[in-house]
């Protein structure tokens, strides 16, 4: 299959002197679930902010889907973001609107017409198991659920790339598994490319999926259908 | 985006932040009109004062009398200079010492006897003209220069009311204009902080939006609106004011004039209509201008 991801000779400084990544190579095919594993200030976030150019490398190339996102200006990114979908540790849903209309913001905000609006948003929220919990507002549902939410508002516009990071971080065992469960459906269904960056050594163990470790800036190792391998981190 | 679409969002946006922060949108838009009646005083005042002296320009003439026995050359020289002047309406009328002799002659009739022993006019009587001003405000000045001409005797105009009064206007606009300006820039910091703070409160939603890829223009679009809308509100005490106040001020007048013939007050129709769209277009962009301000600083996008 072909390369959806290429990253060559990336290298992130941040301008308190930190460096987050150093002349990092990686390849991510279509269709592929990565986990990207490494403890904490190992640079998996700044790696998945890379992704969606909220960070800026300092050196090297990333292209996704023949973008060059390393070298695309500020005033363009809305189109890089616009095919991708990003699911967050704090879910970052707002709390006034409903499940629904949270949904539904993400397609709003780039002008989608009203009809396409409810058929994709009822669609995602199918995928995610909420289209009972429509009309609730999000501080009515457990964590699992918020999460479920922003995963269906990352997908409501049919991103062939989904970057999540650490969506397990504020959730329980039985939730983080109900969540990446979803992730794995969608990745199933929709071909959709998943990277998700955690530390939940279970979760990697559970899924059997290719996994990236990143240990202070570097890849230390790189396995298909790895496990989380404690010596590595 | 539909632009069209974009808009709709946009304003909808506006009015639910107007709403959100309902004290400092007031405050905002109080502080605009308040500015804005100042605008439209400095405004009413000085079209006023502009018909006056146009008017009153109309009535006042600056005699000048030439040296005695100005040569040929001297009044081409003259003439040449007058023609120079901004100031001076191109029009004038000129009187030589042989035409004084006679006018003299025949308009006093004591004096006729007199007028027709003296043989050589140029030796007792000076070319006159009766020059007229454009602007009579700057008449002090144009007299001035016309007395610093080597060839010109004297230069004088009539009556000073006239001219003082204007200046009294003319500094009653100015001191308006520069409260204007000043209470515009305070109105301009006062909307950067309202917007600011819609901003803040709305900072989830901003980042959200940006997250999922709405566009620079979708995301600042409702502060831009939301400066118009605070302006374009402020504007309606304004302009009512001008409306009813300059009408009832119109009205108590006697046909317009006020004590002299000259102090004509503009008919307020269309007049305070066209005040009232400057007031509109002053207040749109004032709130405009505090809002990017606002956007440029807090919104990084």
């Amino acid at each position: 299959m072909a390369e959806l991801i290429t990253l060559t000779g990336v290298n992130k400084k941040y301008k308190n002197g930190v460096t987050a990544i150093y002349d990092l190579d990686l390849s991510i095919k279509k269709g592929e679930f990565v986990f990207i594993i490494g403890g904490s200030g190992s640079g998996k976030s700044t790696l998945i902010k890379m992704l969606y150019r909220e960070e800026k490398p300092n050196k090297g190339e990333i292209s996704i889907g023949g973008i060059n996102v390393a070298k695309l200006r500020n005033s363009k990114v809305y189109k890089l973001r616009r095919r991708l979908g990003i699911v967050f540790q704090d879910y970052r849903l707002l709390p006034k609107l409903t499940v629904y209309e949270n949904v539904a913001f993400a397609l709003e905000v780039i002008g989608t017409k009203s009809n396409e609006i409810r058929i994709k948003t009822l669609r995602a929220l199918e995928l995610v198991g909420l289209k009972g919990k429509i009309r609730n507002y999000p501080d009515e549902l457990s964590g699992g659920e918020q999460q479920r939410v922003a995963i269906a508002r990352a997908i409501v516009n049919n991103p062939k790339l989904i970057l999540c990071d650490e969506p397990t971080g504020n959730l329980d065992p039985k939730m983080s598994l109900e969540v990446v469960k979803v992730l794995e459906d969608i990745n199933k269904t929709t071909g959709a490319t998943i990277i998700m960056a955690t530390h939940d050594k279970e979760i990697v163990n559970k899924f059997k999926k290719r996994v990236v470790a990143i240990k202070q800036g570097r890849i230390v190792k790189d396995y298909e259908e790895g496990k989380y391998d404690n010596e590595s981190i | 985006m539909n632009l069209f679409r974009m808009i709709r969002y946009g304003v909808r946006d506006a009015f639910k932040s107007v709403r959100r922060n309902l004290s400092l949108s007031l405050a905002s838009v109080s502080c605009i009109s308040i500015t804005l009646i100042v605008v439209a005083l400095a405004l009413l005042v000085a079209f006023n004062v502009e018909n006056f002296s146009q008017k009153a320009g109309d009535n006042v003439t600056i005699v000048t009398y030439l040296q005695l026995g100005a040569t040929e050359d001297d009044i081409t020289a003259f003439e040449t200079e007058l023609k120079g002047m901004d100031n001076i309406v191109q029009e004038w009328t000129k009187q030589t010492p042989e035409e004084r002799k006679q006018s003299l002659i025949e308009e006093e009739e004591l004096l006729s006897n007199i007028g027709s022993t003296i043989e050589n006019p140029e030796e007792v009587f000076h070319y006159r003209y009766d020059l007229k001003v454009e602007d009579v405000a700057k008449i002090e000045d144009t007299k001035n220069a016309l007395k610093a001409l080597d060839v010109v005797d004297t230069a004088e105009y009539g009556d000073d009311t006239v001219t003082r009064m204007i200046d009294l206007f003319n500094i009653a606009g100015r001191v308006a204009t520069i409260v204007a300006v000043i209470l515009i820039i305070v109105t301009v910091f006062l909307i950067v902080n309202t917007i600011k703070l819609t901003i803040f409160s709305r900072k989830r939603e901003i980042s959200i939006m940006r997250v999922v890829g709405a566009s620079n223009m979708t995301i600042k679009n409702p502060f831009i609106i939301e400066g118009f809308l605070i302006g374009l509100m402020g504007s309606i005490v304004p302009v009512l004011a001008t409306i009813f106040g300059y009408r009832a001020f119109y009205d108590k007048l006697d046909d317009g004039h006020f004590m002299t013939f000259w102090l004509e007050f503009l008919n307020p129709t269309p007049f305070i209509y066209f005040v009232s769209l400057i007031i509109v277009i002053i207040g749109v962009t004032v709130g405009m201008i505090g809002s990017s301000r606002a956007v440029r600083k807090y919104l990084k996008v």
